[in-house]
């Protein structure tokens, strides 16, 4: 044939071998954003609980409370201020604030009730410190011992634990409900992929009768799927996005969701939306490798059975 | 793997069951030499179509041996059968068509298959559907072509890649004899050309046009014509 691209028209563009059905396809990927959604939901919250974690680790380990036990009431004045510069002594750079008895006394108030404390009452002077670096415990005790100062060091570390040991269940539970939904989108996409195999059941037959392997015809379901599950996934981690940016700054705005940009919201969006994206390129591919896999053992189990 | 280059086609001894029922084809030789041209005949129900879907693969036989260009069926993978298929242009009585693909892209479709690019093939087949008598309706969709439209629409699209076997039930079922004729032509310069021809058929006129080899199938088992003449 001697026609020329130059003397023929422009090309159309070629139609999709498999025909896309809107109303199966609409359903599918509602289903989809649905599950997406989900999943983005528990990566952001996984992602602000660990967040805020790590808020309040930071600003527990940078505070501790000192309680010096007056050996009596005549004293009291005269050890809090050894202890205070015994703290000052080994701490330069930290800030000291010795809470006068009043104030002290206040602390205790929740469990004594709203009455005047008597007189006598021994209530322990309470030091507070606040240290970008770690409390040298063991060297503080030493040194009060040694000016026969009776302390209580509490540096938070326990409250901390307990904090971080919380949130990591917290952290393992959404990114369970990730896996979760991931395999809920690997089996729904199996699903979509056999049914697609058996209503097109005709059109696979001319392909295969022209010669198209198994490959070339899950290649056409992995195409499809890829696609609603992209969708699927950006839509659903759009909606998640919305609410999370409601949480964050609306009227009810919670503590797990993003801080303003000069307290670095700037850093904790742009790793929480490359999350997203993350998800979103993962649920596609779930979805398309789910497919793949479908209808490879479907084609092949058709064989099999002619 | 065996290799028998003095044949298109092969059957030997095939039998073919459905299930736990009787045997459909019983014993069946048939062998096809490149370039020849052969008219399947037999009365409805013998067999005809089982034989031909036999012979284009959509069949696996349930005793015998199937040697296609000079390979056996049995000793190739998925794959390599594939291959083997796009060599074969196959027209079905029912045509096959894609309902939502142009007639464009339906006869278009082996060469898509096979990997080829649109502007390698384009001029290709806008040559052929003018040569079938469609070349105005190639951006129609096949529901809206006439029965005739949709014949020369399959047969367009099983000799589109210029297959080396070309197996065709009832060609000229649906057509004028004026387009019969002239799809016989097409035919028969693509076998003048080295395409093996089968047409499965009832029309004596057609068969007598050709003078072609003529084998006859009843009950299922070949009459006359068994073997190459």
């Amino acid at each position: 044939m001697s026609a020329t691209d130059a003397t023929l028209p422009k090309l159309a563009p070629a139609q999709p071998l498999l025909p896309t059905r809107p109303e199966q396809g609409r359903s599918l990927v509602l289903v989809l954003v649905i599950m997406a959604f989900l999943a983005a939901l528990a990566l952001l919250f996984s992602r602000g609980a660990d967040r805020l974690s790590e808020r309040w680790s930071a600003q527990l380990s940078q505070s501790s409370t000192i309680q010096i036990l007056p050996s009596s009431e005549a004293l009291r004045e005269a050890e809090m201020t050894s202890a205070v510069e015994i703290l000052r002594d080994t701490l330069p750079e930290a800030t000291v604030e010795a809470l006068s008895r009043a104030q002290a006394g206040a602390l205790i108030r929740p469990w004594l009730g709203d009455t005047d404390l008597p007189e006598d009452l021994p209530v322990p002077g309470v030091i507070e410190v606040e240290a970008d670096a770690n409390l040298p415990r063991e060297v503080l005790t030493r040194k009060f011992e040694e000016a026969g100062l009776v302390s209580v060091i509490d540096d938070h570390s326990r409250f901390s634990a307990d904090l971080k040991r919380t949130v990591g269940r917290l952290v393992l539970l959404g990114v369970g409900l990730v896996a979760f939904v991931g395999v809920a989108a690997t089996a729904v996409s199996i699903f979509a992929t056999r049914a697609s195999l058996a209503s097109q059941r005709d059109i696979i037959h001319v392909l295969v009768q022209a010669g198209a392997t198994d490959r070339f015809i899950a290649g056409l379901l992995v195409g499809q799927a890829g696609k609603r599950g992209l969708m699927g996934g950006l839509i659903g981690s759009a909606l998640a996005l919305v609410l999370w940016l409601i949480l964050s700054f609306g009227p009810a705005s919670g503590t797990v969701g993003w801080r303003a940009v000069g307290q670095g919201g700037l850093t904790d969006g742009l790793t929480d939306l490359s999350a997203l994206g993350a998800l979103t390129l993962i649920f596609g591919g779930i979805c398309a490798f789910a497919a793949g896999w479908a209808a490879l053992r479907q084609l092949s189990f058709e064989r099999r059975r002619a | 793997m065996s290799q028998d280059p003095d044949f298109t086609l092969k059957l030997e001894r095939i039998g073919l069951r459905y299930g736990r029922g009787p045997e459909v084809l019983s014993g069946v030789d048939l062998a096809l030499r490149p370039g020849s041209f052969t008219f399947l005949t037999g009365e409805s129900g013998a067999g005809k179509s089982t034989l031909l879907k036999l012979c284009y693969l959509a069949l696996k036989p349930s005793r015998g041996l199937i040697h296609l260009f000079g390979q056996d069926l049995s000793s190739l993978k998925p794959s390599q059968i594939q291959v083997l298929r796009r060599r074969i242009g196959v027209v079905l009585q029912d045509f096959r068509l894609i309902d939502h693909l142009s007639v464009w892209e339906n006869v278009a479709l082996p060469l898509r298959v096979a990997g080829m690019n649109r502007n390698e093939y384009r001029a290709d087949v806008d040559e052929l559907l003018n040569w079938v008598g469609l070349g105005h309706r190639m951006h129609a969709l096949p529901p809206t072509l006439s029965g005739g439209e949709k014949q020369r629409c399959a047969i367009a699209r099983a000799v589109i890649n210029k297959p080396d076997l070309l197996i065709a039930d009832e060609p000229t079922g649906n057509v004028d004899p004026d387009m019969g004729a002239r799809l016989l032509r097409l035919f028969a310069e693509m076998n003048r050309m080295g395409t093996t021809v089968l047409i499965a058929t009832h029309d004596l006129a057609l068969i007598d046009e050709m003078s072609a080899r003529i084998v006859h199938l009843s009950g299922g088992v070949i009459e006359k014509g068994s073997g190459e003449s």
